[in-house]
């Protein structure tokens, strides 16, 4: 170092500082960064901060169907689909042209953005069509399907948080589910 | 006199504060940004040269590293050769990484741009004169640590595939954007090193601002490390 630098430190500071430094910076990976970044979480910690769901690719538990009742083709279902936070899922159903569709969703904390859309079965991943776009608490409706295809929503927690949207539907459709996205 | 730069220094502060805000977490390209290079085709100057300046300003590595470079450097002249050296080192690399298409992990371009922070966080206190008796060039491991910290650059730049339709006028933007971003960080922090020195506290405390350089350069290190590994097990896995 050409300019004026302070005295040499004593090897025992020394060692103890680069120690000291090492040693933080390890304990603050092992407990938030690794577990945020990478959902690795070898000490626990991570998860009972909440930090792993912060890690992209995670995937929140399954979607359950807690109730379902079907009598000839017509059937009603109500679903909780959880999503972690800052991430985005695909809920879908499967349509036939000119089948009615009630829903009914709600997402147990602040808003969130919903985009309901349709896309054909000929032609798939070309074309959709989007029916109702914005960010809401909850929503309600029914939807003509204006032709056979894949129906249902893209939503984007747009929150800090972690929500559970619990869908209600009502029709005559079959259940695809979670789409990776 | 005291009180303009007083004044002054409150600005640079205000300004650095608002730049970190915007853009705290998120280091390297942000998708508005990505959606913009993936689409590009053709000479596009002024978008590439904003780019450049945004990812040195919001990149907290490259600026750690800085830190460290001057924080130990009191004379213009002396600040000016030292960046000159780290400018000359990622900018040979940048051009000729990006347009050659390196192939490298950028974890592992990362993880070894956070160990240029322990390094020269370690040389700061000394380190080296203590455990090994004598001083290791310091210039010569600014610009070897800037040849390294513009492999980085050119890594995060071939992210995106980018046309080679107006390449170089590109990169070119890119790089003189890195620098214009590199100036602006530099100036701020320089403000500021500056007015800290002349309190007593600077020489008390920068043994300790080194040792949280260290930990900074520790944090990247294992964070960079930890992904490239994991990449290497998905690797072996798949």
């Amino acid at each position: 170092m050409d300019s004026l630098t302070p005295t040499l430190p004593s090897m025992r500071t020394l060692l103890l500082s680069t120690a000291g430094a090492a040693g933080v910076a390890g304990i603050l990976l092992l407990t938030a960064i690794l577990p945020a970044e990478y959902g690795i979480d070898p000490t626990g910690v991570g998860k009972i901060l909440g930090l792993t769901q912060l890690a992209p690719g995670y995937v929140g538990p399954e979607p359950e169907t807690e109730a379902s009742t079907q009598s000839g083709g017509f059937r009603e279902d109500v679903t909780a689909i959880d999503i972690p936070a800052g991430q985005e899922l695909e809920y879908k159903l499967r349509i036939t042209s000119g089948a009615l569709l009630d829903y009914a969703w709600q997402v147990d904390q602040g808003m969130i953005y919903s985009d309901l859309h349709g896309e054909p079965v000929e032609g798939a991943g070309s074309y959709a069509e989007s029916f109702l776009v914005g960010r809401a608490q909850s929503t309600k409706g029914s939807l003509e399907a204006p032709f056979e295809g894949l129906h249902g929503w893209y939503w984007k927690n747009e929150n800090a948080h972690p929500v559970r949207v619990t869908l209600r539907t009502r029709g005559i459709y079959t259940v695809v589910g979670k789409l990776g996205s | 006199m005291t009180q303009a730069l007083r004044g002054l220094f409150a600005l640079a502060l205000g300004a650095c504060a608002l730049v970190f805000a915007q853009d705290a977490l998120a280091h390297g390209v942000d998708s508005n940004t990505e959606s913009f290079l993936m689409a590009n085709q053709g000479a596009a100057i002024v978008p590439f040269l904003y780019i450049g300046a945004k990812h040195m300003i919001t990149g907290y590595d490259h600026l750690l590293f800085l830190v460290g470079v001057i924080f130990f450097l009191y004379r213009m002249r002396e600040v000016l050769l030292y960046v000159s050296f780290f400018t000359l080192g990622h900018s040979v690399t940048l051009l000729l990484g990006a347009w050659y298409g390196t192939n490298v992990s950028p974890y592992l371009i990362d993880a070894i741009i956070g160990f240029s922070i322990v390094y020269k966080g370690f040389d700061n206190l000394g380190g080296f004169q203590r455990l090994l008796g004598f001083q290791p060039n310091t210039k010569a491991a600014v610009l070897i640590f800037g040849l390294i910290h513009g492999l980085g650059l050119a890594t995060k730049l071939q992210e995106f595939t980018i046309s080679r339709d107006g390449l170089l006028a590109n990169l070119v933007a890119f790089n003189v954007g890195v620098e214009l971003g590199q100036f602006s960080a530099l100036a701020i922090i320089l403000i500021g090193i500056g007015f800290w020195r002349q309190s007593p506290s600077f020489l008390r405390f920068a043994f300790g601002t080194n040792t949280l350089l260290m930990t900074g350069g520790f944090l990247l290190l294992g964070y960079q490390l930890t992904g490239y590994l994991r990449d290497l097990s998905d690797a072996w896995t798949a």
